[in-house]
């Protein structure tokens, strides 16, 4: 039988998208309040992969992804969504979204984004949200799935979040000290 | 191994999300807008305004 243990804790990592690229000064710190602090921000990065968001959002759509300083309980990804979705909420604009948010973690072998669609490869966490296995750490790099969005198998996104991941690496390894 | 060109390019700065550029000694990156220097340890970058130095005009 294997003995259960506490899983690591996870570096939250959020994109967010918009069509008004200065909606994000709003946005930011009421991602702080959930997130905490942020230590890695990305440029604007095109957010072209797909036209399904087009018709509530508006086009062309700008993304940022944010990695967070704190570390947080895997368990917490469903709460987490939950909170994002109310800020989503917080800039709807006649029924239409203006700004789309996306949490995940990453784990020194994964990352896994939140969702609130079921699907064949997602797993329910609780709370009405999924989570889908993004990304797997293989071979020294993150490498996609068959169900992996486009977009987060392109080398801009793959390479921001290897750089997330060693910083979560220096995190986790403080983390793990200050508990020793 | 330093920063890579790829990552520098993707990086902005927390507090005013424009662009950073590396330090001639490739030891942190220096946002010119807010004034700060992040520091980079074992090639990471630490990207937090709290832990950044101001830098000298």
């Amino acid at each position: 039988m294997s003995v259960p243990k506490m899983p690591d804790p996870a570096k939250l990592v959020m994109s967010v998208f918009m069509k008004e690229k200065p909606l994000f000064e709003s946005v930011f710190p009421l991602l702080e309040t959930i997130g905490g602090p942020v230590d890695l921000v990305s440029r604007w990065l095109d957010f072209d992969f797909t036209n399904y968001y087009h018709k509530e959002m508006g086009h062309p759509l700008f993304r940022r992804i944010l990695a967070f300083k704190s570390l947080v309980d895997q368990a917490d990804l469903s709460k987490i969504k939950q909170a994002t979705n109310a800020v989503e909420q917080q800039f709807v604009n006649d029924q239409h979204r203006r700004i789309n948010i996306d949490p995940g973690y990453l784990l020194a072998s994964r990352f896994v984004l939140a969702t609130g669609k079921d699907y064949a490869h997602r797993i329910y966490i609780g709370d009405h949200m999924y989570a889908d296995l993004t990304l797997m750490y293989v071979g020294k790099q993150f490498v996609s799935l068959d169900w992996t969005y486009p977009d987060y198998r392109s080398k801009e996104i793959i390479r921001f979040l290897e750089q997330v991941r060693d910083k979560y690496l220096l995190d986790l390894k403080a983390v793990k000290r200050s508990l020793s | 191994m330093g920063i890579s060109k790829e990552l520098l390019d993707i990086l902005v700065c927390p507090k005013c999300k424009n662009q950073i550029r590396l330090t001639e000694k490739q030891d942190g990156l220096i946002c010119d807008d807010c004034g700060l220097l992040y520091e980079i340890k074992d090639d990471i970058p630490i990207m937090l305004v709290e832990e950044a130095k101001p830098i000298k005009p």
